[in-house]
């Protein structure tokens, strides 16, 4: 009994730390590209889009409201996998 | 053009961290204000609020656990706050509004760095770190290693954190409150230091966590209140908002886009890297993830701190736009050179003048001065946990210390952390301490952070590879802060500097990690054996907790 438990446990945080990993590079990757709007790839960022709205503005505040978005995500998952968890754990008992 | 150098200036003396912005926001043609009552009185209402909380705090902290976090009963929502307060530094509030009343867009690479390290936070540590920690990030990292070995590491790199991050505060505070109040620089930091003293040596992390909630609060009302009034200028047109900061701005519609304070994607690269993992190694900040009862509520801590970030960087738009709007063709706020009164950094307290006279300016001057207070008692705790819970109840008595002497041993730090922090203030007054505010943030990248991921997340950590690793991260963070430009060229005199860029995690942190790979790869010894082994009892623990721990 004991080692099944440990055998689910493990699955469960090997899967939550895949998870943990895509969230974190997910930020990252959109975190470091604001470097873009320094480079020459990333010109077009400094163009106009709405009137004196550029492209690297929109760009600053899309990334803090994508970051809360991916925030809330997680933890609506980890929320989903502790209700799940209980469940589980209720039904062994 | 005149008025453009003195705001770039201004500007670069801000291209750093939350720790370095607080210098950095008062650095420069820093001039004394006239006495501001409004701001006294507001500031003064303030310390008496506070004090009465430390009174009430004092009588519920009777033992140490309480003092280091609470008793672990503040909710996901008010350390969420909290959290808050101790991050969002008046250096954030006076040094980005200034950077980019100089630079424009520029200033807004500081306010990604300061949020950004949020969401890591709560997808790669929240969790873990409280289920594995009593008070400190030390208790996450000796779970598994030999425990005085890595401690004393780890306390050393706290140790260096805090005591830099507090000489770039006191010096910071000293000035700013010169700056905005018109004290005397000596009595501003004598104040700072007694005020922290009486909050912490009485209240412990409760008394500190609502003096930070407080002022978490106020500093948000500050600024909703400050930008509601930017936008009404405005129209609450964004596009006139940013037309008119254009027109008005030396550089014009330069100001707008990237590039008038940095040019290289490099240097932008570096002090993002710096910013965020810094923030993910800072002690004080990981500490506040132990005053809540639950990893649940210490992953919500860490998105109700984002939201008010996001929220007050979000803000930060309008107002760093907004000075550029409202100031530059104001004279009522340029001196007879052509320079900012009171110095660049004093853009966001003109600007609260302009749109909302001295009631407003008087309230921001005095938030000004709470945030310093709430940042210094954050570091004062972290510091006194590091020396009385860390090095004597945990290496010292080997975890099993006499509680009344533990307690009396805090409060004798953190009296002594005071004391220190005058005399560091004062000491360091007339200093270019720039690269002091530097180095915190590196070193908490380099040392701090990838010892305590890897010790997380990687099986094979030893703790001869998370001692050697978090050497070098120490000693190549040191030597390359000083052969770059801030200490070889400003302090040293040199021409040119040996290594171009002031924030070094870039580099320091991946060779951090590097040598910690390899040297635990490289360890044959008994104990990295225990170390591997002990692993999956650590990752049981951090997921589950001590409950799944049992079950398991």
């Amino acid at each position: 009994m004991s080692d099944d438990l440990n055998a689910q446990q493990l699955r469960a945080i090997q899967d939550r730390t895949r998870r943990r990993f895509r969230f974190s590079l997910a930020a990252l990757t959109l975190y470091f590209s604001f470097t873009l709007a320094w480079t020459d790839i990333g010109q077009f960022l400094t163009e106009p889009l709405f009137g004196f709205v550029n492209g690297a503005l929109l760009l600053f505040v899309s990334l803090i409201l994508i970051f809360v978005a991916l925030e809330f995500w997680f933890l609506s998952l980890s929320a989903k996998d502790q209700r799940r968890e209980n469940r589980e754990g209720g039904q062994a008992q | 053009m005149n008025k453009l150098c003195v705001s770039l200036t201004a500007a670069l003396l801000g291209l750093l961290s939350n720790a370095v912005l607080a210098v950095g926001a008062v650095e420069g043609a820093v001039e004394r204000q006239p006495l501001n009552t409004s701001a006294i009185v507001i500031f003064l209402l303030f310390v008496a609020a506070t004090l009465v909380i430390s009174y009430w705090a004092a009588r519920h902290t009777r033992n140490s656990s309480e003092f280091y976090n609470a008793g672990g009963k503040i909710s996901g929502l008010k350390n969420g706050t909290a959290i808050a307060g101790d991050f969002m530094s008046a250096a954030s509030f006076l040094g980005i509004t200034a950077l980019m009343f100089g630079a424009g867009f520029d200033g807004l690479v500081l306010s990604l760095g300061a949020f950004s390290a949020w969401p890591l936070m709560l997808f790669l540590l929240a969790r873990r770190v409280r289920n594995l920690g009593s008070y400190t990030f030390i208790d996450v990292v000796s779970t598994r290693l030999e425990r005085s070995r890595i401690r004393y590491v780890a306390i050393a790199g706290t140790i260096i954190v805090v005591l830099l991050y507090l000489i770039a505060q006191m010096v910071g505070a000293g000035k700013l409150i010169e700056l905005l109040f018109g004290l005397p620089y000596e009595w501003a930091v004598i104040s700072v230091a007694i005020l922290v003293v009486i909050y912490v040596t009485f209240g412990g992390m409760l008394a500190t966590t609502w003096v930070q909630i407080i002022k978490a609060l106020l500093l948000i009302a500050g600024v909703t209140v400050l930008a509601f009034l930017v936008m009404q200028e405005a129209d609450f047109s964004v596009d006139q908002l940013l037309q008119r900061a254009a027109d008005n701005h030396p550089a014009g519609e330069r100001m707008l886009a990237p590039g008038l304070a940095f040019k290289d994607p490099i240097q932008v690269a570096t002090i993002l890297t710096s910013m965020l993992f810094g923030v993910l190694g800072l002690p004080h900040i990981l500490m506040r993830l132990f005053t809540v009862p639950n990893a649940h509520e210490a992953k919500k801590s860490a998105f109700y701190a984002s939201l008010f970030m996001g929220y007050f960087y979000l803000l930060l738009i309008i107002i760093g736009f907004g000075t550029a709007m409202l100031l530059y063709n104001n004279p009522q706020f340029f001196d007879l050179d052509g320079n900012l009164i009171g110095g660049g950094n004093m853009a966001a307290i003109h600007l609260s003048n302009a749109v909302g006279g001295s009631l407003l300016t008087g309230f921001m001057s005095a938030v000004s001065f709470a945030t310093i207070l709430a940042v210094v008692a954050g570091l004062t705790v972290s510091g006194a946990a590091a020396i009385s819970h860390d090095l004597y109840a945990e290496v010292l008595c080997k975890g099993d210390p006499d509680p009344d002497t533990e307690l009396r041993l805090t409060r004798i730090t953190v009296l002594v952390i005071g004391v220190i922090s005058v005399g560091l203030g004062i000491l360091f007054q007339n200093e270019n301490v720039a690269f002091i505010a530097t180095m915190p943030m590196v070193v908490a990248a380099s040392v701090n952070f990838p010892i305590l991921f890897m010790s997380l997340f990687w099986a094979g950590l030893t703790t001869r590879g998370a001692i050697a690793g978090a050497t070098v991260g120490l000693l190549t963070s040191v030597v390359l802060i000083v052969i770059g430009p801030q200490v070889w060229v400003s302090v040293l005199g040199f021409e040119q500097a040996l290594f171009p860029y002031n924030y070094p995690a870039l580099f320091t942190m991946p060779l951090a990690f590097f040598v910690t790979w390899l040297v635990s790869n490289n360890d044959r010894s008994a104990r990295a054996t225990i170390d591997r082994d002990n692993y999956h009892a650590l990752l049981v623990q951090s997921e589950y907790g001590e409950a799944g721990m049992q079950q398991g």
